[in-house]
């Protein structure tokens, strides 16, 4: 599911703007979904699925498959504070209270408002398009270079173990429990070896390209566009100013 | 005298683990020209490529670039990787970027061109070989021959005047085949001499100027491609096997008056003319 998502952000129709305009808008939002009352959740959460399948033009199923692997999590575990549980005259009651049910629908109501907002940046922006922004924002050389290798190689190790696997089905390697036990551990000792084989090679193949212990990247093409980056700010205070507003309704 | 780019000069190498995979070893590559590493599996060729652009310091012997005796030093080793382009046999060895433009742009960055200089080359380098529309693909999802493109491409941003390819069409379908032969011989008419070695016989012996032969780690004969493929000899002690179109040539009488044909299309050519 993630590689689908990742390589669905590589077709996006957003994808050639700045990675920045849409952290702005995605992350400005993420923050808000923290404290906002259910009225702010709301609208960000339909903000959010407006601009993300009107704007961005992400496939309604997509979209809708993406969000469900969420909701099934929150919807479990919102479930439990749903229903109240009281002790009177030796009997267990079961029950809904306005304690119970509000709560409930303010904890899915705001999970799925900050899932939508990592949901629209990752179908959006592509991580080879965003990881070299974390430079930006002084995120130590290292742990960035170390990123993009994993990023680069998980592709490489995903590929490989899937050919393992073929072939070892092939060779009929997991007709019964014994035998899956024993293929499983042949390819997990077959990748460690091959990582180790692989990483000595990318190594000679990076000095060959002049490395010299820093990976460097090419940022963006353009530059962020700043009536964006101040249209989202401003969006953001909106949306705060309504949740303010909103906080003392019932039910909020 | 033609102009020698880079010399290698009575090349030992042992591997760490004891295997010997080169045992005194000449070779002069000229500049300008077209080379063709032949060998079996086994013979030397990426040892010996790895020794040529400073990877491997050979245990006995020495490399000279434009004469000049190459050194290890970190800055040594810079110029030398600035002059000779290596571009491995497993793309996914030297791929580093995410996406292709990130991914070309590598090279011309550690050289120090700034973000804007880096990606005008990259995006030139793109032109040239027309893969243009490549640019914002992420690496992984490309097929294997786009993959040994985009490795190719990565070192030629580097503007190597040398350029060595360790098998560029292993792997490759005729299609692909053609498509590097003709990007090679782009980069060739723009100057930059390029060596690569290959098991494709025919392949060699259509596209290079001169041919090596090397067997047990060292060169068993040098000389332009028709000689070279021609001795049966020393073809056969290497392990190698004349291409079908010398031997198609060599049948039918072709190859008396010196120039025999060079391809598939020569050999239709003169059979119908």
């Amino acid at each position: 599911m993630v590689h689908l998502m990742d390589c669905y952000a590589y077709t996006s129709r957003w994808r050639l703007r700045h990675p920045a305009e849409k952290a702005a808008f995605a992350g400005g939002l993420l923050l808000l979904s923290f404290f906002m009352p259910l009225s702010g959740l709301l609208i960000i959460l339909l903000m959010v699925s407006l601009v993300a399948l009107l704007g961005a033009r992400i496939p309604y199923a997509l979209y809708g498959r993406v969000m469900a692997i969420p909701m099934a999590f929150i919807l479990i575990g919102a479930s439990s504070l749903l229903v109240t549980l009281s002790f009177h005259s030796g009997l267990i009651h079961f029950g809904l209270t306005n304690d119970g049910v509000i709560p409930a629908i303010r904890l899915v109501a705001r999970a799925m408002a900050a899932a939508s907002c990592l949901i629209f940046f990752s179908l959006t922006t592509p991580t080879a398009d965003w990881m070299p922004l974390l430079r930006k924002f002084y995120v130590p050389t290292v742990v960035v270079d170390l990123m993009m290798m994993t990023y680069r190689h998980l592709f490489v190790f995903a590929e490989r173990l899937s050919t393992l696997q073929q072939a070892q089905a092939a060779r009929l390697g997991n007709l019964t429990f014994k035998s899956r036990i024993r293929t499983t551990g042949l390819i997990g000792a077959n990748l460690f070896i091959r990582s180790l084989d692989r990483a000595r090679r990318i190594e000679l193949g990076m000095e060959a390209r002049c490395y010299n212990g820093e990976i460097p990247c090419l940022p963006f093409e353009r530059k962020p566009s700043l009536p964006i980056i101040i249209g989202v700010l401003i969006l953001c205070l909106v949306i705060a100013w309504i949740g303010f507003l909103t906080k003392r309704w019932p039910y909020a | 005298m033609p102009d020698c780019i880079l010399e290698a000069r009575d090349l030992h190498y042992r591997y760490p683990c004891g295997k010997v995979a080169l045992r005194g070893l000449n070779l002069r590559v000229t500049a300008g020209r077209k080379l063709a590493v032949l060998g079996a599996n086994g013979s030397g060729k990426t040892t010996l490529f790895l020794c040529l652009n400073g990877t491997y310091k050979p245990t006995a012997g020495s490399v000279y670039i434009k004469g000049q005796l190459a050194g290890y030093s970190r800055t040594d080793l810079l110029s030398w990787r600035k002059q000779v382009g290596l571009v491995f046999q497993d793309p996914d060895d030297q791929i580093v970027g995410g996406t292709v433009i990130q991914d070309i742009a590598f090279g011309p960055l550690n050289l120090g061109h700034s973000h804007e200089a880096a990606r005008r080359i990259a995006m030139e380098t793109m032109n040239q070989i027309g893969i243009s529309d490549f640019a914002d693909r992420p690496a992984h999802e490309l097929s294997h021959g786009e993959r040994k493109i985009i490795a190719m491409a990565g070192i030629l941003a580097m503007k190597p005047t040398l350029v060595i390819l360790d098998e560029p069409t292993a792997g490759l379908d005729p299609t692909w085949t053609e498509k590097i032969m003709e990007m090679l011989n782009a980069i060739h008419q723009n100057g930059t001499t390029v060596v690569l070695s290959t098991h494709n016989m025919d392949f060699a012996y259509e596209w290079a100027d001169e041919a090596v032969i090397l067997a047990k780690g060292a060169t068993q004969c040098v000389g332009p491609v028709g000689e070279v493929l021609a001795q049966d000899e020393a073809m056969r002690n290497a392990q190698l096997y004349p291409p079908l179109l010398l031997l198609t040539a060599r049948y039918l009488g072709l190859t008396g008056d010196g120039t025999p044909p060079r391809s598939r299309q020569q050999l239709l050519g003169r059979l119908s003319g």
